[in-house]
């Protein structure tokens, strides 16, 4: 399986390590640091992941290669990855 | 008393020249040489930052390869793309830290340079057969039309993260961390077996 790393272009899937998923997003600094809301929001961003079954958003490192970080959306019924793009791009393709 | 600045091959213990492997018509078909002792600095930097791309160039004589995979060249010194904002610069030893000192110098703040010389092991491989050795090792595209002279890339041989770079036709050097040295020294020469190998004095 190959992988397209944004910047060495094809290479191999041993090269590459999952990283997570790209989706989550750090919480909001609230008003109050005691808000009981924020400790919701906060055990969520850390341990609670979505299981989606075809396209989803991944981190990735190219970690025998560039060591860059970047994402890819990969349909996880196929594998079959749409689109790789360095992490402030978004990405294109699959039916999201 | 042992000299602690000496710098002593990581291959020294296992080091022996001459021919080995198979005994084929023609001759063995790769030579393998450890290149040392070598000047070795990692250049870190954003190309984009003017004080970082001419530092550069009045360290070494050369342009910053912004290319993936690219080699730039200035007399016995190369410089190497590793990845966005992050280089290599090899060339013959040039003395306890002065490679370096001349890129802190040239660059200032405006990059993070490290000499990493001893902690790299390079082993040179050429010959006909030099490409189809590494094949057996990296999963990298060695098509003799894509993986041409002044072009290298990272990646993993036996598992061991590496650089390799093609200085010129049929010539490869394999840079590993100086602890892996010995370990892909072995894999390299026994997957050179059955071509037949020699193993020249070392050079940089």
């Amino acid at each position: 399986m190959l992988i397209k790393c944004p910047w060495c272009g094809d290479r191999a899937l041993q090269e590459f390590s999952y990283q997570g998923d790209a989706t989550v997003q750090r919480p909001a600094e609230p008003a109050e640091p005691t808000d009981a809301k924020w400790d919701d929001e906060w055990y969520q961003f850390v341990y609670l992941r979505d299981d989606p079954k075809g396209w989803h958003d991944e981190l990735w490192q190219h970690n025998l290669g560039c060591r860059k970080h970047f994402k890819a959306r990969r349909n996880t019924v196929t594998h079959e990855i749409a689109d790789t793009g360095p992490m402030n791009e978004e990405l294109k393709g699959g039916d999201k | 008393m042992v000299d602690l600045t000496e710098r002593v091959s990581a291959l020294a213990a296992i080091y022996e020249t001459g021919t080995f492997g198979a005994t084929v018509d023609g001759g063995p078909s790769v030579a393998f040489s450890e290149r040392r002792p070598l000047s070795i600095v990692h250049v870190a930097g954003k190309p984009d930052d003017k004080a970082f791309s001419d530092g550069v160039k009045t360290a070494c004589g050369c342009d910053l390869p912004t290319t993936p995979g690219d080699i730039a060249t200035s007399g016995d010194l190369s410089l190497v793309w590793l990845a966005p904002e992050r280089w290599l610069a090899v060339c013959p030893n040039r003395g306890s830290g002065v490679l370096e000192a001349a890129f802190r110098d040239a660059c200032g703040d405006s990059g993070a340079i490290i000499d990493v010389s001893h902690g790299r092991t390079v082993i040179r491989l050429s010959g006909a057969n030099a490409r189809t050795v590494l094949m057996k090792g990296a999963p990298l595209d060695f098509h003799k039309k894509v993986f041409t002279p002044g072009r290298a890339a990272q990646s993993a041989i036996s598992q061991c993260g590496t650089l390799i770079t093609c200085p010129a036709e049929d010539t490869f050097d394999v840079y590993v961390f100086r602890a892996f040295g010995q370990h892909m020294w072995e894999w390299l020469t026994d997957a050179a077996g059955e071509f037949g190998y020699s193993v020249e004095t070392p050079a940089t």
